[in-house]
This record gives C-alpha cells, sequence and structure tokens, in this order.
C-alpha cells in the first residue's frame, strides 16, 4: 500500500509547491498595490511586456538576483525598485539607498572604498562618494580597449559595471521604457517625449495618470497611488484590452517562475531515481517517473505560454534553446523510461531537465529573454521548422550521449551495468542516435532552405552552419561504425560520449569565435566552461579505454548473437 | 587475367567498398570542417572556402597538407557506389522488375522536372507568402521522393530506405558542386529613383575601358583583376594602346591617403597625382560588419603606334565610384579608365520606387526592410511592379533578387543580392529524398524491434 | 562497378577553373545624373535652391522648376517662394537647409533643397565647381563657368542657373561651402578646399585614418576601425548659426535612434567647452546601434560641428581621446 501511495504523494507535494506560487501576489505589506502597477504594460526593447518584466530584467542584470534587500534588510521584488527609481522624478530618493550594485570585483569595491560584505551589493549613494575614482579608471580602461589593447578581467568589469550604472540612471531618468501608450497617432513613448508634445497646460492624459501615480508614490500616499493605478488600469483596459491581458499574462508568469520550479523539481527526480539503484527502487523509480512526468507537463505548459506571450514558435534565441533541449530531452528520458523501465530513463529526463533549465537560468542573466528578432530572423515559418528540429537534432544527440555516459560509468565503477542492462543501453543509445540524425540533417537542411531563401546561398560554409554539419557527419558516422562492426557497445558508448563534446560546439562554441578568441580571450565564463566540459567527457572516454577485465561490471568480452542483428549485412 | 591480379583488384574494390573507410572519411571530413570553422576567425569566409572546402588539397595553417573538400566528396561517393554495388542486391524478378525499373524512370523523370524548374514560374505576378512557397516547394521535392521511394522498394526491399536516401545525400552534394562552379552572386545598388541595370560582385574587380563616342551603346573593353594581379605587359587588340601593371602595382585593398609635396609617386597623370595608395590587408575575419576589399592599382598606358607612353594612372574602385572615371586621350578618341567591381549586365532592369526601413518601435533593431520597384524588361515587353522584402526574393528570368541591405546614410538606397543558380531547387528536393529514405528505413528498424520485443 | 571508377574523372573535370580573358562588348549607357541648381545673391546671404535626380527624370519637370525660380521674390531681405500646386513643403534637414521642397507625380518624389548661407556663400564658381565635381565631371575655369551659367529673372532678384548632366550620383546633400577667415585671400579668387584645411591644426591620434577625399562639404575626414565596428570622425563648417544647439543636439539623437529632448535636458545633456577659441558644446548621443560624439561651435558668422559617429562600442572608447583632439584644435588668425 505505502508502495503505490509514496508516486502519487510525491507528485500531489510538488503540485502543491507550483500552485502556491499561482496565486496572484497581493499588495505589498504597507498596502501599496504594487503588483497591480507591474502588470501596467509598456514597451521596452521594441516588446510589449509589463513593467514587472522590465524591473526584473533590469535588476537581475544589475544585482544578478530579481528581489531586494533594502537597507534594512527588508525583502522586497524588482517592481518596488522601478517605482522608487521613476519617482525620482518626483522628488524620491529611495532609490539611491538601495543596495542593488552587486560588485564582485574587490579591486572595484577598493576604488571605491567599499567594505566587502554578503552578497557584494551596494547602493548608489555608497558609492556616489568616489565616483570620480570610477571614472577615472573608466577612462583609462576605454583607452585601452581603443588603442587595440587586451583589457583584463577588472577592467571588463569595469565596464560591465558601467553598462549597470548606465541601466539605472536611463530608468531613473525615465528613457525606458516607452510606458505611453499609442494614441492620436503617435507610437508608443517615453513619458518626457509625451510631456514635450503636450500643449502647454494640457497634458497628455497618460502622462497625467503616470504623473498621478508616480507623485502619490513619493510622497507614500498610499490611498492616493491605489486609486491612480486603478483608474489607470482602467482607461488602459477600455482602450487596449488586448494588451492588458497579455501583460497580465505575462506577469503571473514572472510571478510563477516556472522554470526554475522545474529545474529544481527534476532534480527532485534525479534524486529518487539514484536513491532507486540503493534499493526499494519499484516504489522509488514509480514515483520518480510519475514526478518528472508532472513536471514535464509543468514544463510543457509554461513553453506554451512563452510561445503566446511572444508569438513566436518556441526557440528564438539562446535562451529559448536551451529550455527546448530540456524539453526534447526530457521526453526521450521519459519515453525510454516507459520502454525499458530501467530507471535509466528517469536519469536522462531528470539529469538533462536539471542541467539545461540551469543554463537557461544563467543565459537569462544578459536580460529580455523574449527579445525581438531582427529582419532576417523574423519568419515564423523557419523558426517554427528549421530550429526546432535542429534544436530536436542537439537534443536527441545529447540523449545518447548521456546513455553512453551512464554505460561508461556504471561499467567502470559499478557493478550494475550486466550483459542485459548493457544491450537495452546500446539498444536505447542506436534509437537516440537514429533520431539525431534524421532531426539534425533534416534541421541543417532546412537551414540551408532558409538560407537560399533569404539571400540566395543554401550553404555558405559559415560557422554555425558547419557546426550542425559536424553534428550530422558525426551521428552518421557513428551509426555507420555500428553497421561496418567497428563499434559495439562500448565503442558506441565511446562514440556517443564524444557527441556530447560535438554539440556542445556547434551550440555554443561556434558562438564564441567571433566574439571570444578576439576580445575576451580565455577569460570568458562560456569558453572556460565549454573546454572543462569537453574534458569530462574526454575522461569518460579515457575510462572506456581501460581493459574489459579491470571494468567492475562483468560483461562478455566478444560481441553475442543479440547484436549482430542490429546492422544490416555487412 | 591472372588470378592474383584479380586478387588485389578484389581486395581494392573490396577496400573503397568498405564501411570502415565510410567511417573513416566522415570522420576527415568532420576534421577538415573543424580546421575550416577555425581558420575563419582570421581569414574571410570566401578564402577559406576556396582554400579548405573547394579544392582538392586543404593546406592547414599554409603547410599541412589533408584532403580537402572536393577530394573527401570524390571520395565518399565513390566510396558509396561501390559499397551499394557490393552490398545491396536488386531483389525484384520478372513483373515486378519491370514494374519497379518503370517507377524508377517516373521518379528520376519528376525528380528533374522539379530542378530544373518546370513547374515553377517567375513571381513578379505573384504574392505568396513565404511558409506557402516554401511548403509548395517541399511537397513538389516529396512528390518526386515519394515516387522514387516506391520504386526502390519494389527494387530492393528492405534495403529501400538506405538506397534512397543516400541518393538524396549524392545529389546535395553534386549540387553544392554545381553551384561553386557554376553560380553567380552579384548585388545591384538602386536608390531611390533610379534604375539599374547591372549586378555587381564586390569580391572582384574589373579594369573598364570605355569608349562612349557611339551615342547609342558604349564600347566596353574589360581587363579582368586577375590579369591585372598577373602584371606584366597586356595587349589590348582593338585599342590604339596597351597596358602594364608595374610589378607589385596592384592592391587587393587599398587606402588613398593625401600625397605630401616631393614625395615619390608611381603616377604622373590623372587623380594619382593627389593621392597615393597605402596597401591594407583584405577583409577578413568573422567579422558581421561585412566590408569589402577595395582594390588600386596603377596602370601604365603605352600608344601602340607611336610607342610613347600616355602616362601611368592610378586606378581605384573607391575613386571611380566618388569622382567618376579617368579620361584618356590616344588615336583621336577619348577613352573612359575606371577600376570597378565585377560588372554583369543584365536584360532586365530594376526602378526603385521607394524604400522603407521599418524598425521595432523605441529601437533602432530592424524589423523589416522592402523595396518597391519596378522590373523593366524591354525584351519580353514586361513592365511590372514588385515588392521586394525580407525573406521574399523575386525570381525572374533565372535570377533571383534577395532584398539584402541599404544604404545606411540615406535610407534612401536598397541592396539586392541577385544569384543566378539554375539548380536552386535541387537541395529542396534532396531534402526531401533523403527524409523520405530515412524515415522509410527507421519505420523499418521500428517495426521489426516492435514485433521483437512482442514475441519476446 | 568498373564505371565507379569513372566518376572521379568527372569530378575533375569540374575542378578545372573558369580562366578570365579580356573581353569586349557592347553595354548600355549608364544613366546620368542631372542637376538644376540655382543661386541667388543677396546683400547678406546666399541662397541655394537645388534639384537632383536621374537626369531622365528631370527633363520632364525642367520647366515647372524654371517657372517656381521665376516666381521667388525678395522680402525684408529673405527669399519666399509660392508653392506651385502638388509641391510639399517639410522643415527637416540639417543646418543652414531652410526647406525641401517635394514634387512630382511619380514614387520617388523629387526633391528640391533650400540652403542659405551668409556672405557669398564661398561664390558661384567654387559652387558650380563642387557641383561639376559631384556629378563625376572636370573642374571648370572661370570663363567655362560663365558659359555654363544662365540668368533667368525671378519677380525682383537674379538668380544664376546651371543644368548640369553627369555620370556620378552626387553624395549627401547640400552643405555650406567652407567660409574662410576674411583676411585670408585666396589664391585664385576660390576657396579651395586646401586652403581651408591649412588653416587648422589640431592632434591626429595613430589609430586615426584620413581620408584625402572625403565627400565635398568635409573639411577633414577620419575613420576608426576597430575589431567590434568602425566610426568616422568629421570636420564641417557651416555658415550662419547653424539652427541652433538644441536642433543640432536633437538631431544627432535622432541619428542615433533616440528621441529628442526638451529645451531643458538638452542643455543639460550638453557640456560647455572651448574650441577653437569659440564657445561650444560636447554632446553624446548613444543609442544601441549608433553613437554620435560631437563638438558643436555656434557662432553669428559660422558654425563648426566636430562629430564622431559610428558602432557605440567604438565611440565610447573613443571619448577621452575625442575630448583631447577638441581641445587641440587651433585656427590660424584666430586670436583667443
Amino acid at each position: 500500500m505505502k508502495e503505490k501511495l509514496f508516486p502519487v504523494v510525491m507528485v500531489l507535494l510538488a503540485a502543491a509547491w507550483m500552485g502556491s506560487a499561482m496565486r496572484a501576489p497581493s499588495a505589498a505589506p504597507d498596502g501599496l498595490r504594487i503588483h497591480e502597477f507591474g502588470r501596467i504594460p509598456v514597451v521596452e526593447g521594441g516588446r510589449l511586456k509589463p513593467l514587472d518584466t522590465v524591473a526584473r530584467n533590469h535588476l537581475r542584470i544589475v544585482a544578478t538576483k530579481e528581489t531586494f534587500k533594502d537597507k534594512e534588510d527588508v525583502s522586497h521584488p524588482a517592481i518596488v525598485w522601478l517605482l522608487d527609481a521613476q519617482a525620482g522624478l518626483f522628488g524620491g530618493r529611495e532609490a539611491h539607498r538601495h543596495p542593488v550594485f552587486r560588485i564582485d570585483h574587490p579591486q572595484i569595491r577598493d576604488l571605491l572604498g567599499l567594505q566587502p560584505r554578503e552578497g557584494y551589493r551596494y547602493s548608489a549613494e555608497e558609492i556616489a562618494p568616489h565616483f570620480d575614482a570610477l571614472l577615472e579608471a573608466l577612462k583609462t580602461a576605454h583607452e585601452r580597449k581603443e588603442s587595440g589593447k587586451q583589457l583584463d578581467v577588472y577592467e571588463n568589469q569595469l565596464m560591465e559595471f558601467e553598462r549597470h550604472l548606465g541601466s539605472f540612471r536611463r530608468i531613473a531618468e525615465f528613457d525606458i521604457p516607452n510606458v505611453i501608450p499609442p494614441h492620436d497617432g503617435k507610437d508608443w513613448m517615453t513619458f518626457k517625449a509625451a510631456v514635450q508634445m503636450s500643449d502647454r497646460g494640457n497634458l497628455d492624459p497618460y502622462a497625467d495618470g503616470w504623473k498621478r501615480m508616480l507623485k502619490a508614490y513619493a510622497a507614500k500616499d498610499v490611498k492616493e497611488f491605489n486609486e491612480a493605478v486603478a483608474s489607470y488600469h482602467e482607461r488602459l483596459a477600455n482602450e487596449r484590452p488586448e494588451e492588458v491581458k497579455r501583460a497580465s499574462l505575462e506577469s503571473r508568469f514572472n510571478a510563477l517562475d516556472p522554470f526554475n520550479k522545474a529545474k529544481w523539481l527534476y532534480l527532485v527526480g534525479f534524486l529518487l531515481a539514484a536513491f532507486a539503484w540503493l534499493g526499494w527502487s519499484g516504489p522509488l523509480n514509480r514515483a520518480s517517473f510519475w514526478l518528472l512526468v508532472f513536471v514535464y507537463v509543468a514544463h510543457t505548459l509554461a513553453l506554451g505560454v512563452r510561445m503566446y506571450l511572444s508569438g513566436r514558435p518556441p526557440v528564438t534565441n539562446l535562451y529559448s534553446s536551451a529550455i527546448f533541449i530540456g524539453w526534447g530531452c526530457a521526453a526521450f528520458g521519459l519515453g525510454l523510461e516507459r520502454a525499458y523501465k530501467l530507471g535509466v530513463g528517469n536519469v536522462l529526463a531528470s539529469v538533462s531537465g536539471f542541467v539545461t533549465l540551469q543554463i537557461a537560468h544563467i543565459l537569462a542573466a544578459d536580460g529580455d529573454t523574449m527579445e525581438v528578432l531582427q529582419a532576417v530572423l523574423d519568419t515564423q515559418f523557419w523558426l517554427a521548422t528549421h530550429v526546432t528540429t535542429i534544436t530536436l537534432g542537439y537534443a536527441a544527440t545529447y540523449v545518447a550521449g548521456l546513455i553512453g555516459l551512464i554505460y561508461i560509468l556504471r561499467g567502470v565503477f559499478t557493478t550494475s551495468l550486466t550483459p542485459e542492462v548493457g544491450r537495452n543501453l546500446t539498444r536505447m543509445m542506436y534509437g537516440a542516435t537514429c533520431f539525431a540524425t534524421f532531426f539534425s540533417f533534416v534541421g541543417t537542411v532546412l537551414g540551408g532552405l532558409w538560407a537560399d531563401d533569404s539571400w540566395g546561398r543554401f550553404w555558405g560554409w559559415d560557422p554555425k552552419e558547419n557546426g550542425a554539419l559536424m553534428i550530422v557527419l558525426w551521428n552518421a558516422l557513428v551509426l555507420h561504425a555500428r553497421w561496418g562492426g567497428i563499434a559495439r557497445d562500448r565503442g558506441m558508448a565511446m562514440l556517443a560520449v564524444f557527441g556530447n563534446i560535438v554539440v556542445s560546439w556547434s551550440w555554443f562554441g561556434v558562438n564564441q569565435l567571433g566574439v571570444g578568441l578576439h576580445s575576451y580571450g580565455f577569460t570568458n565564463g562560456i569558453t572556460v566552461t565549454l573546454i572543462t566540459f569537453a574534458f569530462t567527457q574526454a575522461a569518460v572516454i579515457g575510462c572506456a579505454f581501460f581493459p574489459r577485465e579491470i571494468w567492475r561490471s562483468k560483461l562478455p568480452l566478444k560481441a553475442g548473437p543479440e547484436e549482430e542483428k542490429i546492422k544490416p549485412d555487412a | 587475367m591472372t588470378k592474383p591480379g584479380e586478387d588485389v583488384v578484389d581486395r581494392i574494390v573490396a577496400f573503397l567498398g568498405s564501411l570502415r573507410l565510410t567511417v573513416v572519411l566522415l570522420g576527415l571530413s568532420i576534421t577538415l570542417v573543424f580546421l575550416g570553422t577555425i581558420a575563419q576567425v582570421n581569414a574571410g569566409i570566401w578564402t577559406v572556402m576556396d582554400q579548405y572546402f573547394r579544392c582538392w588539397i586543404a593546406w592547414i595553417g599554409g603547410w599541412f597538407p589533408f584532403p580537402g573538400g572536393r577530394l573527401l566528396g570524390a571520395a565518399l561517393l565513390v566510396n558509396l557506389l561501390i559499397s551499394h554495388a557490393m552490398r545491396i542486391k536488386v531483389v525484384a524478378r520478372g513483373p515486378r522488375l519491370a514494374l519497379g525499373v518503370a517507377t524508377l524512370a517516373l521518379g528520376l523523370a519528376l525528380t528533374w522536372f522539379v530542378i530544373s524548374h518546370v513547374f515553377d514560374l517567375d513571381s513578379t505576378t505573384r504574392t505568396i507568402n513565404p511558409s506557402q512557397r516554401v511548403t509548395i516547394q517541399l511537397i513538389q521535392g516529396g512528390g518526386a521522393a515519394a515516387v522514387l521511394f516506391v520504386a526502390c522498394w519494389l527494387l530492393f526491399q528492405r534495403k529501400a530506405g538506405i538506397v534512397l536516401l543516400h541518393a538524396g545525400v549524392v545529389i546535395l552534394m553534386l549540387s553544392e558542386l554545381f553551384t561553386s562552379v557554376l553560380a553567380e552572386e552579384g548585388t545591384m545598388t538602386i536608390f531611390e529613383g533610379q534604375k539599374v541595370n547591372f549586378v555587381e560582385d564586390s569580391r572582384t574587380s574589373e579594369l573598364a575601358i570605355i569608349d562612349a563616342s557611339d551615342r547609342a551603346a558604349d564600347d566596353v573593353l574589360i581587363v579582368p583583376e586577375s590579369k591585372l594581379k598577373e602584371g606584366g605587359l597586356i595587349r589590348l587588340d582593338g585599342l590604339p594602346f596597351d597596358l602594364e601593371v608595374p610589378s607589385g602595382k596592384f592592391f587587393k585593398n587599398a587606402f588613398l591617403a593625401p600625397l605630401r609635396a616631393g614625395e615619390p609617386n608611381p603616377a604622373t597623370q590623372g587623380t594619382g597625382l593627389q593621392v597615393k595608395v597605402e596597401s591594407r590587408p583584405e577583409a577578413a575575419g568573422v567579422d558581421s560588419s561585412g566590408r569589402v576589399d577595395l582594390p588600386a592599382a596603377y596602370v601604365t598606358f603605352t600608344d601602340r603606334s607611336s610607342n610613347s607612353s600616355l602616362g601611368t594612372w592610378l586606378t581605384s574602385v573607391h575613386l571611380s565610384r566618388e569622382r567618376g572615371a579617368q579620361t584618356i586621350r590616344a588615336g583621336g578618341k577619348e577613352y573612359q579608365v575606371s577600376l570597378r567591381f565585377k560588372r554583369t549586365y543584365k536584360p532586365y532592369s530594376i526602378y526603385l520606387y521607394s524604400f522603407k526601413f521599418e524598425r521595432y518601435a523605441g529601437t533602432s533593431t530592424p524589423k523589416d526592410y522592402s523595396s518597391n520597384v519596378r522590373v523593366e524588361d524591354p525584351e519580353r515587353g514586361i513592365v511590372q511592379d514588385v515588392r521586394i522584402w525580407m525573406n521574399n526574393p523575386l525570381r525572374y528570368r533565372g535570377d533571383t533578387l534577395y532584398q539584402s541591405s541599404f544604404d545606411a546614410e540615406t535610407e534612401k538606397g536598397t541592396v539586392l543580392q541577385v544569384v543566378d543558380n539554375a539548380g536552386w531547387m535541387a537541395p529542396y528536393v534532396a531534402c526531401m529524398i533523403v527524409a523520405v529514405g530515412l524515415i522509410g528505413q527507421f519505420q523499418l528498424h521500428l517495426l521489426e524491434f516492435l514485433r521483437k520485443r512482442r514475441t519476446s | 562497378m568498373r564505371i565507379a571508377i569513372l566518376i572521379p574523372l568527372l569530378l575533375a573535370t569540374a575542378s578545372c577553373g573558369r580562366q578570365e580573358e579580356i573581353r569586349r562588348y557592347k553595354a548600355p549607357k549608364d544613366p546620368m545624373w542631372r542637376m538644376l541648381g540655382a543661386i541667388v545673391p543677396m546683400k547678406d546671404a546666399t541662397w541655394f535652391f537645388k534639384v537632383v535626380a536621374p537626369a531622365d527624370r528631370i527633363g520632364a519637370y525642367k520647366e515647372e522648376i524654371l517657372s517656381f525660380v521665376r516666381a521667388l521674390r525678395a522680402e525684408d531681405g529673405e527669399i519666399k517662394w509660392t508653392m506651385p500646386r502638388g509641391w510639399q513643403e517639410d522643415h527637416a534637414g540639417g543646418p543652414g537647409r531652410q526647406a525641401c521642397l517635394h514634387f512630382g507625380e511619380q514614387d520617388p518624389k523629387l526633391e528640391m533643397t533650400v540652403v542659405r548661407l551668409p556672405g557669398d556663400g564661398g561664390g558661384l564658381v567654387a559652387n558650380v565647381n563642387r557641383w561639376l565635381e559631384q556629378l563625376g565631371l572636370e573642374r571648370a575655369s572661370e570663363a567655362q563657368v560663365a558659359g555654363l551659367v544662365k540668368k533667368v529673372s525671378g519677380t525682383n532678384l537674379e538668380a544664376q542657373v546651371v543644368d548640369l548632366v553627369g555620370p556620378t550620383r552626387p553624395a549627401g546633400g547640400p552643405r555650406g561651402m567652407a567660409r574662410p577667415e576674411p583676411q585670408a585671400a585666396p589664391r585664385s579668387g576660390e576657396a579651395t578646399l586646401d586652403n581651408v584645411r591649412s588653416m587648422f591644426t589640431f592632434e591626429r591620434p595613430p589609430s586615426w585614418k584620413e581620408n584625402p577625399q572625403p565627400e565635398k562639404s568635409r573639411i577633414f575626414e577620419f575613420r576608426i576601425d576597430e575589431p567590434e565596428g568602425s566610426a568616422l570622425v568629421t570636420f564641417t563648417i557651416m555658415g550662419g548659426e547653424g539652427g541652433g544647439l538644441a536642433a543640432n543636439i536633437n538631431r544627432w539623437r535622432g541619428q542615433a535612434g533616440l528621441e529628442d529632448l526638451g529645451d531643458q535636458a538638452v542643455s543639460r545633456s550638453a557640456v560647455p567647452l572651448p574650441f577653437v577659441g569659440t564657445e561650444a558644446w560636447l554632446v553624446e548621443a548613444i543609442g544601441k546601434e549608433k553613437a554620435i560624439l560631437g563638438v558643436i561651435a555656434l557662432n553669428p558668422q559660422f558654425s563648426m560641428f566636430l562629430k564622431m559617429d559610428g558602432a557605440p562600442a567604438v565611440v565610447t572608447a573613443q571619448r577621452s581621446t575625442f575630448a583631447r583632439v577638441a581641445q587641440s584644435f587651433q585656427m590660424k588668425g584666430r586670436h583667443d
């Protein structure tokens, strides 16, 4: 009975956790309806979004978090920071007191005379006294950059910090976002522009609404603020209902933070599957499986909402490619678990889900994850077909590689790789590689067709195309090696693991070429991570080279009859 | 044939058709692609294409010999054909064989028709959105692929998918070969109100010597860049003078600097008296700003009849654009001399009504560029208004015109990429053939696998 | 099977490159560009009315343009015109540019630009030669220029009209001709670019590559090329007060993709800087794709603009160099 209940309990707990975040956030403790304010739709970076997203994106860039603690150590959501900054126009000075600027580099802190503290976040007020020193240092850094010298980590961080300060200044001076909706034939514009364009004495009604809200906030007049926000919303809801609905949905989506929650649940699923190897495997594996199914459904729904909000097919930039690869790998993993019930599928789905969503989380630090697309990229058809297919190809290659890792690690370091398990894993790798070949080939050719449709050249041998070609060729190589009898179980596992390196090169490595080798060199985080990753995979392949005799799992030294059936007559 | 001889040939053939060789060749190909990608950091894409992929031997780092793209492609092709011949037998007999061959013939004919645009029309008169257009093209390819698959199924049974997908890969490779040899690309830069009837290829230049005395048409003599690079004396038949490029006086990429008084100067006439050439490295790298090389050359003209020098002139692509051609007087006539990007005249001309550049609200990120043009073709009597915009090219008379870029300074000039590539439909067909082949083959495996699991 | 060996031989033939030869052909004439310009000298200023378009387009409108010129009248020292039916006016454009008139039935509309420069605006011969160069024609002597010019009478003024046809497209819009110092006597009666140039000295940073043949209106032009992009530095002089500080700042902001500032914000954003002994402002407009740094020096007689325009990464890195160069500008004959 306990065995049947356990999976159900796990799923219910997960559902409850996710569900709790879905309740619409209510007003702040002091009664100010800041979340309603956060739902106001504005345009920034060419895209319609709620103010809440603007606040979160910018705070995330500046403070690496979407919430902040003020001087009294009370936690506030990002929208409060934005409000405080904007209220600066009407006399508020709160924003300058909030410690939000994260300064990791000790040399910069020294320059500004700041003591190290937990979290390394400082306020504008604390930075101000030594601002001149900062400007001097920046001047030197810019000069060095302009004269073509390589900048060191300190200088790069300085310039990054300059960008953060600039971001804050633009919010405070209301240069971003465009808050005044289109009316009277004018497009979205900033508050300042609306004020300028108004006739003397007759302020633009929307600008007037903003003035009311911000003045009330600066004066800490709760009643007036709430009324101002409500009436602004009402006006907007009448004139632009569609935008209000979307902005509202997006702000709830932000609050829910589904991808991060899914990430942690994937980790829980992994722990369950890992413990299943130690004992009580039936219920633990089942619990893991059903929990992962739940997470997967949530992952899918979140992906769907993203597609609705951005109006685009699932993959449009690096961030969304990470989310989609995770989705694809998890699907494969769960499918394999259904077919083989070895617990391997669970591990696959959960590890790939966790890792890709963590990568996505890191990529999100760059700014708006739903940024608009450059003209040449702006076609729904190709985004839906080429990009999706090739991303699935990446996912399938990773799946094969993950299975390869499991095969080698289990075989060398544990006794759990029985011949039966070995055969099943090999079949899984083979199947995944077949899928990978199909998707990556079709995806690459679709990419070529897109290029031909856009600028007349099917194949231009540029780095991204070459990366995709390498994946296709590698998968083909693995299949041919299998069919030619050159690679059996172990060989296939080794080749599959190498495939991980090839995909990572194609996904991230080629992007670094134009940038990484010129301006950042090997101090860039991504390049370092890539190289480290490649080494870890190479290390595992190296382990596989150990003679079979010293593998902890005893496997037959010659290929059994079962294996012969997989290749066509050679 | 003696036994040992046959034995050797058989062994060679077996080697050439082995899967082991396939794996090695694929491994070498991946390595070549990787090395070529790294090389692009410092060299331009076109240079790497020529040095690594469109040649027989690739010299890595300039000194290490490695099989080039063409060699690997040819080897893979040989390996494929021999391996198929060795392992895949036609299993059909009698009526099935006849039907199979007939279907194969039909399939090949369809494929040929699709590739040679029998079903395609110029797009001047229709505007379809890109997804429809591409879907139709893929469906055409899919149709041919389906017929071919049926033929392969009849002839080869279980191996049908493999044969088909390899055939598709071969078509793809041959199409890239075809493109590399025969396709031509260039750009048309048109300002609002202007009509242009030629295409420029900024990858190479030519020296144009024009006799404009005839009111109806210009008499143009072209000296291609390759000849200028070679240097030496170049006879210009039909003109009263010859030219020579002194050695080392052709610069693939040059910057023109002001000439200070007293500086040595090879030029004795023309604009070359005021500016001098400073050589610059060729535009290179994965630089997305797409800078082009601006060639320049010092050219000495010699009057053939009197053997007297007509001077040494500086010609440069940049100067020709800014200041027009320079005039040489010889044999009682005037000749306009200018170094310009290689020009190909088209039988039609494009007139630009307007160029529009839309941005996303509040940003400078381009959302869409579009050109409203008029196609004028006196030969065919066509005068047609057409709109060309991003991802929506105009296909006319075998050329495809794409909205590529625009004049950033005035935003009133459009740059269209014009591609003449007769085989552009081949990849669409190849894609579908391979896809059908792959699906067919994997279906087979999947069915077998499921059948086995059900019985186990 | 042996036939399979033939394939590589076939492929080998494909590798034969196409060796290019000298060739000869008949080509259609390149379309010419035509410029109809009217120069109207007044007491303190000179007005320029100019239409530039492909030659085959202007022909039909020549009469319309000439009757427009004939209808010009001088009023209170300014020139006023009557808008013919179907013509539209807008005031976009740089300093010195008074208006832009659009006319014509077919898209794109033809444009007549109206520019007012103080004094003689450089003189008839200099301006006609500038236009000849823009069209890719050879410069003309004073006598030749006199032959090109036709006098057309307006209501109460006289216009000197030229109708020029040449092969090159004139780039850019009409800008002021450099107005040399009153004391400096130009050598051959024309103010040449070299004369003006030799009046200025300033620091030239090594990474700034000079372009010796800048567009006609630019006195100096430099290019900075970096891995992350490039930037162009230009130095131009306009007659007159150049449109005012706010207008110029907002124009540059527009070019950088930023929107305009109100007057207060404008004066806050400009940093005062002495430049060539004149009061000047250092201005920045840093957009996402394009960034502009500039020094604007306004003077009742003429205004000077030193501008850096290009990729934001490059421009922001050049801030201090730019400021340094600006401060090093000296003009001969000008006392601080």
